[in-house]
Parts: structure tokens; sequence; C-alpha cells
């Protein structure tokens, strides 16, 4: 609630002060006379006799005529306002204002028609940022002193700039004058649910239809409709407030403008590997009204342009894909860059470019983490998944992964950034923290496989893997069903109870070369013993069953690297699926899938907190963060459960980040959000219809309008500064009458 | 000699006393073109006996060889006038305004001064009297020419600056006067105005002639102060802080209404009254003399004249 019924309650303090100053200059007066000597004090002493009463009536009304000007004058610079109370007796009340900016990366955005921006931070702006930033000046400047201002930035993620109503007008400009834009994107659902939280608190100090929300921006299509065209999280955020407040959303009046982006940059091989070709894809879409033609795409390795692909003329609205093979010769990170260039008009450049991080390997560093390791090849709980990640090893042949077998009692000791892929191979329970360090590998990019097997504990498992959905693994181990095959009977016949492997479909991956092969070695395959899976978490994957329909395989993501879980054994001891050929292709499309993570760490978006891990060796060192500017960002090193991990950001701007860590540098692709790229404005008529509530589409003037009628009802400055004006000639009348110098 | 010398302002300028009496007087009579005033011729009166110190070329010989006895012969002259100045040195009269150059004790000086020159040009008797609350200065009239130079050392000199009290000096005086006396009264006169009459009264009651110059500071009589001002009481009269401006009006209402009292006081009582500013020049006091004086002279030529 406001305290005062001022706009500028200083200014009213002031005021009150200085209606002491006239008392206080008369004191002075009355204390700096002049002395006269003086003979007819007769006359003197007979003359006061008579008009002491007067004069002291007089210099009395002087005086307060004079305190009113003064005070009055200061009271209407304070600019005083009905109160509430008095308000409610004419029949209204205040309001409270919620101003929605959009500040994301589509507002930097010069319109051809586009005008400066009047005042604040985006003095002299033609950018429809500074449009709004203008747009907001004048509904400050006219919302009626009393009214409550709040204020949400809508760049995301969304947040509040001013979380309750603010009554003091200079303050709420300062706040506005340092909203800048930003390169994020537009988060309109979350900056209504924002909004939503604020009216609702606001319920208590303002009557129901004396709430307004403003959203104010470009207005784009993609933010209120979504990439698929229904209204879902910003209309139904939108409908919850208008429940509670009037939902005004300010139609920025601008043309759609013509915009060409590189909405997406991936590459398509399997695996990246040293001197092999690897086929990279970039979306290029066109945002504008006008056909795109004569476009080329320019790949660029760590910047040096390796390839310039000509693209086929891009329709309105429409998406290409354009994709090239290039071949690293380095193992490595690398950053690969694809730039769209075109001689057609585009209002907003910055989304031209699109960047990758990628990981290039001789071959993929897998560790197999062996419960019973054996000198033979074969044996051990490791054994076939060895030779099947890494056939022909013996024939010099190219290797596309570097499996590593270990002991699972080595393993506390291993760093784990050396690899892709860690798989514990039906391994005796972990200790906690041993768990937690494979959490962080995970997130990081990571790839875990869990195999089932004789030596697994599986309440160790559950307690410390899964901890009830919120751990690494994806489900909890059940019971476990079956007899275990008996030793050396590796090629023996499966008993006759035994069970196979099934799937309902070969969407995934993982199974894409048993699409359509119902006779692969896979499905002749006989489990004679596995584990059932309960609790399995939500958004967890199960592409292979067994024929009782039991899960054979669980995946799930943890943070930017996935999990798989195998329910029965990697070697021959549960299933004699390892001795089959496709257990070759199950395994390595596995640990492909597994790998998926890797660089992914290293790209990011616009507004993301970027987080890397980093070996124990390295956190020695104090980390640099260089940004697309070349300067200098903060950057710390954090340690969790004993994995190392370098942080920076949220990072502000599109492009190339490089972490320093002692002699080792590390780059970060940081991208726009493509959503932005979609600069498209909203249809009014598709939203009325997507809102499904009561929401208004005013243009920016017929908004200053209203609001300025509003002001005008309830300020009493103009008729403070009226009164004051009639009291200053009542003054010089009276001090004209009584004497100018009293 | 220039009129302009009656100015007080430049009359001030000259530090004497008696020369600037002189230089009034003269100026005066420079102006005029036919005095109005030819002097009286100088006729016989009577004899009386020689005293010492009297002149002795005013001794008849004549009488002499007859009676063997010295007798002075008297003239007309001699007895036209028995003049008595009376001057005001209370402290109030030592009150001057920015805008003027005198006092009004030093204009009163030079008035009476002036009065008592031309007195003893005209061969008239004069006296001085100074006061305050008490006769602090008297000296007896006479005509000897060097008298004049007594009453202007007597006018030199400054009292001690008390209290105005006309009515108990004018009763003292009373006692003192055994003739006819011309009173020229000149003060402020601030005090009580009804004592003020009564002292007049007794006066003319003893057959004295009265004169009274009534000597304002102009800014007594305009009040022209502006600003927060603090009157500090001449006299031990008080002080008083007030805005001049908003009590004008009333000051110079008591003020109109005190000079209206003595005005009529005075009237009624056939006594010249006139109220001089100390910025006015010293002209009109000289004429209010002589107008007296020859009023005086005539009343006594139609009754020495009917006597005989």
């Amino acid at each position: 609630m406001p305290t005062s019924t001022f706009l500028h309650p200083a200014f009213a303090a002031v005021a009150v002060a200085s209606a002491l100053l006239p008392v206080v200059i008369h004191l002075l007066h009355r204390s700096r006379f002049r002395r006269e000597p003086w003979a007819a004090m007769g006359f003197l002493f007979a003359a006061n006799r008579r008009s002491a009463r007067r004069i002291q009536l007089e210099q009395w009304l002087l005086l307060l005529t004079r305190i009113a000007v003064i005070s009055g004058l200061g009271l209407a610079v304070a600019r005083p306002f009905f109160p509430a109370a008095v308000l409610g007796a004419l029949g209204r009340s205040r309001s409270h204002h919620v101003l929605l900016i959009d500040n994301s990366a589509s507002m930097q955005i010069v319109d051809a028609d586009g005008q400066p921006g009047a005042a604040g931070a985006a003095a002299n702006d033609a950018s429809r940022f500074g449009r709004a930033v203008e747009l907001c000046e004048s509904l400050i400047a006219a919302a009626p002193p009393g009214d409550g201002i709040s204020m949400v930035s809508l760049a995301a993620p969304a947040s509040a700039v001013i979380d309750h109503p603010a009554y003091d007008r200079r303050g709420v400009r300062d706040q506005l004058t340092r909203l800048s834009p930003t390169w994020q994107a537009t988060d309109i659902a979350g900056g209504l649910g924002v909004a939503l939280d604020i009216v609702r608190r606001g319920r208590a100090d303002f009557p129901p239809g004396s709430q307004f929300v403003y959203v104010i921006g470009d207005q784009p299509a993609s933010g209120w409709l979504g990439q698929s065209g229904d209204a879902a999280g910003s209309a139904s955020a939108a409908c919850q407030i208008a429940e509670t407040a009037s939902v005004v959303i300010v139609d920025p009046g601008h043309p759609n403008a013509a915009n060409v982006a590189v909405t997406g940059l991936r590459t398509t091989s399997t695996l990246a590997g040293a001197e092999l070709p690897i086929r990279f894809e970039a979306d290029v879409s066109n945002f504008g009204n006008e056909t795109v033609r004569d476009a080329t795409l320019r790949l660029s390795l760590d910047d040096r342009i390796v390839h310039r692909v000509a693209i086929q003329p891009i329709a309105p609205g429409d998406t290409t894909t354009a994709s090239a093979n290039v071949i690293v010769s380095q193992a490595g990170p690398h950053t690969v860059s694809a730039t769209v260039v075109s001689d057609a008009v585009d209002a907003f450049p910055r989304d031209n470019v699109r960047l990758l991080a990628i990981d290039v390997d001789d071959a993929v560093p897998i560790l197999l983490v062996d419960a019973h390791p054996a000198p033979d090849a074969l044996n051990g709980s490791a054994g076939y998944l060895a030779a099947a990640l890494s056939p022909g090893t013996d024939r010099g042949e190219h290797r596309t992964f570097s499996p590593r077998r270990l002991s699972h009692r080595e393993l506390p000791a291993e760093p784990l950034d050396d690899y892709a892929v860690v798989a514990l191979c039906g391994v005796p329970s972990l200790e906690t923290e041993l768990w937690s360090r494979l959490e962080g590998f995970v997130a990081a990019g990571g790839g875990l496989l869990v195999f089932a097997g004789d030596g697994v504990n599986a309440a160790d498992d559950n307690e410390r893997g899964y901890r009830n959905g919120a751990g690494l693994l994806p489900c909890a181990w059940g019971e476990t069903v079956g007899e275990a095959r008996r030793t050396g009977e590796s090629s023996a016949p499966a008993a006759a109870d035994a069970i196979g492997f099934a799937a309902d479909a070969f969407t995934h991956p993982v199974l894409a070369d048993f699409t359509g092969r119902t006779d692969s070695s896979l499905f002749q395959a006989r489990i004679e013993r596995f584990n059932r899976v309960q609790l399995v978490r939500e958004g967890a994957e199960v592409p292979l069953h067994y024929t009782d329909g039991s899960p054979a395989l669980v995946l799930a993501t943890h943070g930017r690297g996935s999990v798989a879980v195998m329910t029965t054994s990697a070697d021959m001891s549960w299933t004699n699926l390892p001795a089959r050929g496709d257990y070759v292709s199950l395994m390595v499309n596995l640990c492909v899938y597994l790998t998926r993570g890797r660089g992914a760490s290293r790209t990011c978006q616009v507004g993301d907190e970027v987080r890397y891990p980093i070996p124990a060796t390295a956190s020695a060192f104090a980390p640099h963060v260089t940004g697309p500017d070349r300067g200098a960002h903060d950057a710390r090193v954090l340690v969790n459960d004993g994995v190392y991990t370098a942080e920076f950001g949220p990072a502000e701007d599109a492009g190339v980040y490089t972490l320093t860590l002692g002699p080792q540098q590390t780059t970060f692709a940081v991208n726009l959000d493509p959503m932005e790229s979609d600069t498209r404005p909203v249809n009014a008529e598709a939203l009325r219809e997507a809102l499904e509530c009561d929401a208004s589409i005013v243009s920016a003037d017929d908004l200053r309008k209203t609001i300025l009628q509003r002001h005008r009802s309830s300020e009493l400055g103009d008729r403070m500064l009226f009164a004051v004006l009639i009291l200053l000639v009542a003054e010089s009348w009276l001090a004209a009458k009584w004497g100018a110098s009293r | 000699m220039q009129r302009g010398l009656l100015d007080p302002k430049i009359l001030a300028r000259i530090g004497s006393l008696e020369l600037r009496a002189r230089l009034a007087v003269e100026g005066y009579f420079s102006g005029m073109h036919r005095s109005p005033f030819p002097g009286v011729s100088i006729e016989f009166a009577d004899h009386r006996a020689y005293t010492q110190g009297d002149d002795i070329r005013h001794v008849d010989w004549k009488v002499y060889g007859r009676t063997d006895k010295y007798y002075i012969k008297r003239y007309e002259q001699e007895t036209n006038l028995n003049c008595m100045v009376l001057v005001d040195d209370s402290e109030s009269m030592t009150y001057r305004s920015a805008d003027v150059a005198m006092t009004k004790r030093q204009y009163a000086a030079s008035m009476a001064a002036a009065v008592a020159y031309l007195a003893l040009r005209q061969r008239d008797a004069v006296g001085l009297v100074v006061f305050d609350e008490t006769i602090t200065r008297f000296i007896r009239p006479s005509n000897h020419p060097a008298h004049w130079r007594h009453i202007v050392q007597g006018l030199a000199a400054h009292g001690a600056g008390r209290k105005t009290g006309v009515r108990p000096v004018l009763d003292d005086l009373a006692e003192r006067l055994p003739r006819r006396t011309l009173l020229i009264l000149i003060s402020d006169l601030f005090g009580d105005v009804e004592e003020t009459l009564m002292g007049l009264k007794r006066l003319r009651y003893q057959r004295h002639e009265a004169v009274v110059f009534n000597v304002w500071d102009p800014a007594e009589l305009n009040f022209p102060f502006k600003g927060p001002t603090r009157f500090e009481g001449l006299e031990s009269t008080g002080r008083l802080l007030t805005q001049p401006e908003a009590m004008r009006s009333q000051y110079l209402a008591e003020v109109a209404r005190f000079v209206e009292s003595l005005r009529r006081g005075c009237r009624d009582m056939q006594i010249e009254w006139t109220q001089f500013d100390t910025s006015t020049p010293l002209d009109a006091a000289i004429s209010t003399y002589l107008v007296t004086r020859s009023a005086r002279l005539r009343q006594r030529s139609s009754r020495v004249l009917g006597g005989r």
C-alpha cells in the first residue's frame, strides 16, 4: 500500500518543512530590525495601542497566506492525488499496472518504419525494444498517481524487475532505464506466470477490475502459439490472469520483418572420428514474406571455411536442410559454424550463424568394469563386450572404440573423464561416492551402461543408484528370474523354457539395424536369467523387452548424458546373446547412442549456465573465460562429491566462449534460441481464438489515451497549482495593502 | 547676504551660533525691497537714575547741570520690548532624523539667537531661559549690544538633557518676571498638552505676551519609516518594536490631535503658535517675531499717546 497520497512523497515532506520558511523569515526579519532613537514616543505608544491588534491580525493573515503559497507549491510539485478512500467515495479506485516488457533478442530488430524511441536508455533507439521502452515511459507518465506499477522482464527466464506495486515513478523509471535488450529468448509463458503471482498478491490492495497486465513486445506467434500453433503455455497463463486482472496485449503494429536464419546444426554421423567424413546438417529457415534465393551455406571448422553449399530457394515460412561432409584431420574438441549468406534483406542478421561444438576422437574410449576379470579375452563379465566393441583389432583395422577393461576394485581410482562410456558389467555394489562421480560424469555428457549379473547387489544399487527415482539409474532392480547358465555351455542350446527378446518398434536408434530383420540373431537369443525391474522412472524408454513383457533394455537421459540398463548379463552366464553376431550390432549401437552427449556440454544457448567437467588436476588452475567480444567473464571451479566442474555464465551473447585452465583451452559454442528467429507477429484474430478468455489486443496509441484519461481524473496537482496562483495574487494584494516588507 | 542663508542646511554648516544668527537675520533683511519694519524713531521717554555700568554717553548732562545728579536719558526705543526667549534643552530636543541638518535643539538655538540678535538690533531687551524639567540657565533681559554674546553663550551650553517640563518652568518664570514681557517659547512641547497650556495661561494672566515656536523634526511629522524598527525613546520613555508602515496613519492622527490641541489652546489665549520643522528656513521665525513685536508696539503707542 502507498504510505502517502503523493507521487513524490519526498517533495511533499520538503513542502511541509518549507511551510516553516515564512515563519523563519518572519522571525529573522523581526530580529533584524533597525534602531531609531525617538522623541515622540507618546504618540507612538498611543498609535500602537490603537493599531496593535489590527496589525497582528494582518500579519497573521499575511503569514498564513505565504505559508499556504509555499507549502501549496511544494505539495503541487509532489503531485498529490486522490487517496484511495476519496476515490472510492467518488466511485473510482486505484489501479495496479503490471508491465511485461519483452527484452529478448528479437526486440533488437530495427523495423523498416522504425522511429527512434523517446527516452531513458532507449533514447534515439529505433529498435523494437526502444519503442517498447518509449511506450512504457508513456504508460508510467500517464498512469494516475497512486496507481501501483510492477514490471516483468520477458527475456528467458522471465523474471520480476519490480515484483510489487511501486508508487515512486522515479524508481520505476530507473528500473526501466536499467532494463536492457538481451540476446535471450522470449519467455511469454514464464512472464505471464510471474505476472500471475504479482496480481494474486495484489488482490489484497486492489479491488477486482483494477489490476491490468500489459504485454509489450513484438508479440511473436512462436511465443504465443508455440511452434505447433497451439496456445498451450502462454494462453493458459494469460487466461489464468484474466480471472483476476485485465490482460492487455499491446499490438506492436509493425509488419513482419524479413529474416533468414540457421535454426539448426547437427552431425548425423554416428561417431565423429578423425580422418573420417563427418556429415553435418544445417536447417535454414525463411521467416520473412519473400522467397529467399541464391543463398549459400558456409561451413567453417574452427574459423576456417571448409565448405560452401548452395541452398535451394526457400519460400516464406519454409525450412530447408543443407548438408555437407567434413573431414577433421585432428582429434580433439572443435567448433563448427554454419552461416547463411544471402543478398536478401535481413532484419536480424545475428541469427544467420549457428555453432556446434564437437569432439573428434581417434577411437571412442570406453571403460569396461569387470566383476571378475580374467586373463582370457572372453572370460570375465566384460570379456564378450570388449570383444564386441573392438572387432578386428588383431587385423590392424581402424578401431571405432577403444575399450579398456578394469576390475571393479580399480574403478574408484580411475579418472572417468578420460572415457566416453563407462560399462558396469554385473559389478558388485559401488560406494555412494562412486555413484556420485558417475552421476557427475553422465550429467556432463558421458554414457553409462549397466548390466545385470550374479555379482550385482540389487539392494545396494537401488539405494545408492536409483534413490527412489532421484538417482542415476532409471529403474530399480527387482527379483531375479530364471536359472543361471552353466559354465562352458556358451554354445549349448537354450533351455526349452528360456525366453527371448522382442521389440514393439524399431524407431529407436539402438534398434535401427534390426528394422525388418525378424530373423535377426538378436531375436534368436535365449535369456535364461534376468532381473525384473521396478519403478521405471518417468521419461525412461524401454526399446527392447523380453517375450514375457519384462523390460530388457531401459534407456534414460541424465543431464547431458544417457544411461542404459540391460537387465541380463553382458557375458554368457545368463544369456547366449553374447555368442550371437547381432550382439556386436546391439552393443555398438548402444555405445554410439550413449556417446551422443559428447560435446553437448559445449554447445548451449544464450542464457544457459555453462558447466563443464574437468579433471581434478585442472582444478588447481584459476579458470579464465573469454567471450565472443573478447571480454573476460567470471568463472569458477566447483567440486561436488569428488566431481570437478568449471562453471560460468549465464552466457549473455551468442558466439564462441573459451575456457582456459592452465595450459588447456576448451571452446564452447553458444547459440541464439531458434525461437527468436521466428519474428512473425501473432495474428490478432488467431490469438483471440486461441486465448479462449477475455483479453484485449489494443494498439499502443489507444492504450496511451485510455490511461491518460484516467490520469486526468485523479491527479490534484493542476488544481493545486491553480489554487497557489490565486493565493499568490492574494498575497501580492495583501502585501501591497499592508506593507510589502512585512 | 543671501536669503539662502536662512536655510537650516546651510546654516548648519556654520559652526558659530553667533555668526549663524547674524547671517540669518541679515539674510532675512537683504531679500526685502523695503523693510516693513523701518524701526522706531529714537524718542525721549523719561529719565532714570544712573547706575553703575550704564553707558555714560546716555547721561543727560543738562539735567546734571540743573540738579547736579546723574540721570540717564531713556528713549522710547529702549523700552520697546522686553523679550525673554525660552529654549527647551530636554533630551527630546536632541532628535535629528537622517534627512535634516540640525537637531531640534540646534534649530531652536539658531532660532533663539536670530531672534535675540534681531531684538537687540531693534533695541529691544532680550533675556534667555534654557530649561528642561527646570530652568537650567537664566539671563535677564538687556538691550545692551554686548548682551547678545551672553545669550549666545547661554544657548551654546547644553544641559543634562532631562525630560521636558514646560509647566513648572513657566510657573517658575511667572514668579521671576515682574514686568510685562514677550515670552518666546521654543520647544517641541512633548508632554502633557493641558499642563503646557496651564503654564501659558498663568503667564497670560500676568499679562505677559507669549509666542510659541513649536519645533518638530520632519520625521516626527511625516513618520516615513519602513521595515521593522525599534524606536528607542529619548527621555527614557521606553521602546517599541513595530512595523512603522502599519501604524503610520494612527501615529499621524495622534500628532494631529496633539497639534490641534496646542493650536486651539494657544488661540484661545491669544498666543501666537507657530509650527516649525527643522528643515524650515528661519525667516518664518523672524517674521513671526517682528509681526508680534510690531503688534505689541502698536498697542503700547496707542496706550502712551492716549496717556498724554
